[in-house]
């Protein structure tokens, strides 16, 4: 059996997990990011247009209330499926690295 | 003649001692790799389903094509909302059955939940109503859409 040097095994696999947290959890943050922004941005066009339909009375002030309630669960769901999103991601991610380890020290074997 | 002996035995005994720690590293070694591996392989959610993925995309379209009809009479489209209904209650049991699924869960949770917000509300207005403005159906479409996107994205992000 080849000898193992474990100190180089370690760097190469610290370097191995830095690009794949770079690839994976940096990918994750942006698109979360981008996510949000854009929810934002909608959130702020619907209830412009809510008011203006309630100042109009084209919605009575029941039907309002009930559409601020859903962007509030609107927003819920956006973040349940960011936990989501995210768990998949780190699955991902803890087997990317056990893939790493396995093919670095195999690869030395 | 004793003397070599001794040097003999001793360098066999050492040779030995090393092949020993030899061992039990690598032995060490495979079981460390095999616990990671064991430990990496569980998962945190649910996999990707093409079922739940499909249903979802086919409850949201039936979703808002009965939403257009809310400016007609309850009444006369108790079929069609019963219809609907059971096909949620067929999505929502199946992914209550999915495991690590709470998520997905927790969003048909809240977007049928009659005394909450979104479809389930709508359905309960107009009920209430008889009959919903084109005003208001439009901006609650808007929203129900939403909630069923965030469904379809989570579905379609797990692992596959």
């Amino acid at each position: 059996m080849a000898q193992i040097n474990f100190d180089e095994v370690f760097n190469t696999l610290k370097q191995g997990v830095t690009s794949l947290a770079q690839t994976t959890i940096k990918g994750y943050v942006s698109e979360a990011e981008s996510d949000g922004q854009d929810m934002l941005n909608q959130m702020k066009a619907n209830l412009q247009t809510w008011t203006t339909q309630f100042t109009n009375n084209q919605i009575s002030q029941a039907e309002l209330t009930d559409l601020i309630g859903d962007q509030r669960d609107d927003l819920q769901m956006a973040a349940l499926t960011q936990i989501g999103i995210a768990e998949a991601d780190l699955d991902n991610f803890k087997s990317g690295i056990i893939s790493l380890i396995e093919n670095t020290i195999f690869g030395l074997v | 003649m004793t003397k070599l002996y001794v040097t003999l035995q001793g360098n066999v005994c050492e040779q030995g001692n090393k092949l020993l720690i030899m061992f039990k590293k690598t032995v060490f070694f495979f079981s460390f790799v095999v616990l990671i591996s064991m430990a990496g392989c569980t998962p945190t959610i649910s996999l990707y389903d093409q079922y739940a993925y499909a249903q979802a995309i086919s409850v949201k379209v039936d979703a808002l094509n009965l939403m257009d009809l809310a400016t007609e009479d309850y009444q006369s489209h108790q079929k069609e909302i019963a219809a609907l209904n059971v096909e949620i209650q067929k999505i929502y049991e199946y992914d209550q059955r999915r495991t690590k699924d709470s998520l997905t869960v927790k969003q048909w949770d809240i977007l049928k939940n009659p005394n909450g917000h979104l479809l389930g509300s709508f359905l309960n207005n107009w009920k209430t109503s008889g009959k919903l403005s084109t005003v208001y159906i439009g901006d609650k479409k808007t929203t129900v859409t939403v909630a069923f996107d965030e469904i379809i994205k989570l579905e379609n992000h797990k692992n596959k």
